[in-house]
């Protein structure tokens, strides 16, 4: 067992430039999501792990020892591919057998232990009843199932999963993280887990690290992304809906901070303005909360008039997006209250338990 | 409008199947003008000299095998079976050679970034830019200086190389095709290159490698050039002891389309073994 940890990684391929001094870092057993976009490197982090990509610069550690220039097979990996890269001229048996069979681990496992181990993993991720299959005979679901099963029959000493359970039915995936989770629990296997679906990061981390461009927006607990949000960019990728993004400007007021948003005057707490007067600039962003808006029945002093861009229904809510300037709004409401689309309505904005970021940097404004 | 319907569909059924009739009749002429030279050796080998020469021809006939009989065992010297024998060893060495060489080196060709790697894989192609009779002289001295005319390895060697430069390109082709997640798969799962090589990459080029082997094997079965000049007397494969017929005197038929049909038969078992290889498509839906 053993954790992995990047230091100073730069990776450029031809012109483009991908990582300039990532570092990151994930504990001995711990269960990291690496979350974010898709291109912002995610695959390209887990290649430089198990060794087919080489960084141009930096290092990687696998417990106390640097890996860099160690070939694949002697970093004791599983990683199940993004697009599973299964052996089409063998059987499900075949594909999960294959690490067990390779000369790096000669002599380790009788072939009674392989067919056991097969077993058991197939019964694990329920494809047991394939396993005399070819592979390119199964669906994408039994297929990705074969690519996990594949990645982790060895017990590997880190186990990289780039998205493991994205194509499986919803019932199904819930099952797999379930099995991923425990198994984890049980084993405690140093875990990278790519995914951009926040809510899986969200269930299935001890930590998750949000990815952006090639640079580690923010490391953390999953209720510390949520509650702490180091900037915009996680506010709103965090969260089902993501907190809101607004762009306001900071002014005085009688000697008050206040926010202007819209044309409309916010006042703000004490430990706000506190932190908004931390702010490098007048521009700011404000992070809000679903529940930190209402629809209005009409104009009164603070709503903002916004349009309805879209609305739909959650369970016995609707969830509306509501626009106004560059911004969008999430917002929930009863669903008795009816709207269409570029309906004209007034939201009242409350600031309480809000997040402000400098607009610039798009970084949290810190308390002190 | 109802019986519009299916009126319709009949006429377009009948010139759809006028069409195809039309098809169906071109095929079967082309393939019997293709078959007839086949038909008319292996009939020949079994009839006596008198049916031979009939006119009008002999159609039907109590077949005889003494042709046979007599190319393999009346005839004075080495026998049909001897240079049958010797075309057997040359065409599998050489195109199992070929095949296993070519592998390897189109293997390298498609994996790895080396400076030249274009120009190596265009310089292997331009082996065969030549006609053969080129370069006869030349090999000739080097395989008489080294002591091997008239022997199976001379003509092993010479075409080897002939074939690699074929098998090295098409076999490219196939390794490029397989996408290169699979072999790094492999590569993490802890094995080397080699043992990627032979037991994902080979098995996933079945196709090619069945359809290189055909193609080596047909041209070192049926060359003539080199062989006739390297390897005349005991060494000497079929075609180059089926020509021997045609220079004597007088032609003993049955006997000449025996040893004929006798040595399109053991390449046209080949072939029809290997085809069921040549089915496409194994890599295909192998990534997402
Ligand atoms: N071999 C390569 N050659 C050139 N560019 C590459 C290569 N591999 C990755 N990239 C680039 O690096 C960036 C990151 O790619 P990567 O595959 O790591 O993204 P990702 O986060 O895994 O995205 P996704 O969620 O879509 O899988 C992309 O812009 C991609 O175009
Ligand atoms: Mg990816």
């Amino acid at each position: 067992m053993a954790g992995i940890y990047f230091r100073d990684i730069y990776k450029s391929f031809g012109t483009s430039r991908l990582f300039e001094g990532l570092s990151l870092a994930c504990p001995d057993r711990k269960y990291l999501c690496l979350l974010g976009p898709s291109g912002c490197g995610k695959t390209t982090l887990m290649r430089i792990v198990a060794g087919l990509t080489e960084p141009d610069s930096g290092e990687v550690l696998i417990g106390d020892k640097r890996v860099n220039g160690l070939p694949p097979a002697s970093r004791n990996i599983g990683l199940a591919f993004q697009n599973y890269a299964l052996y089409p001229h063998l059987s499900v048996a075949g594909n999960l057998a294959f690490p067990l069979r390779a000369p790096i681990r000669r002599g380790r496992y009788r072939q009674a232990e392989i067919e056991e181990r097969v077993k058991r993993v197939a019964a694990l991720l329920r494809i047991d009843q394939l396993l005399h299959r070819r592979v390119n005979q199964l669906s994408g679901g039994q297929q990705q199932r074969v690519a996990l099963g594949r990645a982790l029959i060895h017990d590997p000493g880190v186990l990289l999963l780039d998205e493991p359970v994205t194509h499986l039915d919803a019932r199904l995936r819930y099952e797999m993280r379930a099995e991923i989770k425990l198994l984890h629990d049980r084993i405690g296997t140093t875990t990278i887990h790519v995914t951009h679906d926040q809510q899986e990061a969200l269930a299935m981390g001890d930590l998750i690290a949000v990815m952006r461009n090639g640079r580690i927006e923010q490391l953390g607990a999953p209720l510390e992304l949520y509650h702490e949000p180091a900037t915009a960019f996680v506010a709103g990728f965090i969260g089902d809906p993501p907190m809101s993004l607004v762009h306001a400007r900071l002014a005085q007021e009688n000697g008050n901070t206040i926010v202007q948003v819209a044309g409309s005057s916010l006042s703000l707490s004490e430990a706000l303005a506190a932190q908004a007067n931390m702010a490098p600039s007048r521009e700011i962003i404000v992070g809000l909360r679903p529940k930190q808006v209402a629809l209005v029945e009409r104009p009164e002093a603070g709503a903002v008039a916004t349009t309805v861009y879209s609305h739909g229904r959650v369970g016995r809510e609707q969830q509306l997006v509501l626009t106004f300037g560059r911004d969008e709004v999430h917002c929930r409401t009863s669903s008795a209250i009816h709207v269409t689309t570029g309906d004209k309505v007034w939201l009242s904005i409350s600031l309480d338990g809000a997040k402000l970021f400098d607009a610039a940097s798009g970084r949290a404004l810190a308390h002190t | 409008m109802s019986t519009i319907v299916p009126d319709k569909k009949n006429a377009v059924g009948a010139a759809t199947g006028a069409r195809n009739l039309a098809i169906y009749l071109a095929a079967c002429l082309f393939v019997g003008f293709g078959l007839f030279p086949l038909y008319m050796m292996i009939t020949t080998s079994l009839k006596t000299d008198q049916q031979t020469f009939a006119w009008p021809p002999v159609w039907l006939f109590t077949p005889r095998f003494q042709s046979y009989y007599n190319a393999l065992f009346v005839f004075g010297g080495r026998s049909a079976d001897h240079y049958l024998f010797n075309s057997l060893v040359v065409t599998l060495s050489s195109s199992a050679l070929a095949v296993f060489l070519g592998a390897m080196a189109a293997y390298g060709l498609a994996r790895f970034r080396f400076r030249g790697n274009r120009d190596v894989a265009f310089y292997i192609l331009s082996t065969r830019f030549a006609p053969p009779v080129g370069f006869i002289v030349p090999i000739y001295l080097m395989v008489q200086r080294s002591g091997l005319l008239d022997t199976q390895i001379a003509l092993i060697v010479v075409y080897t190389s002939m074939n690699l430069s074929f098998v090295t390109w098409i076999l490219r082709g196939f390794f490029l095709e397989i996408p290169i997640e699979i072999e790094e798969a492999a590569l993490v799962d802890g094995y080397t290159r080699w043992q990627i090589f032979l037991r994902v990459a080979l098995p996933l080029v079945r196709p090619g490698l069945a359809a290189t082997a055909i193609l080596s094997a047909i041209f070192s079965w049926n060359e003539f050039l080199f062989a006739s000049i390297l390897a005349p007397g005991d060494a000497a494969t079929i075609p180059v002891y089926l020509a021997g017929f045609s220079a004597s005197m007088n032609i003993d038929w049955g006997e000449y389309m025996a040893v004929g049909t006798m040595a399109v038969l053991p390449i046209m078992i080949f072939t029809l073994a290997l085809q069921r290889h040549l089915v496409r498509g194994l890599t295909f839906g192998a990534v997402r």
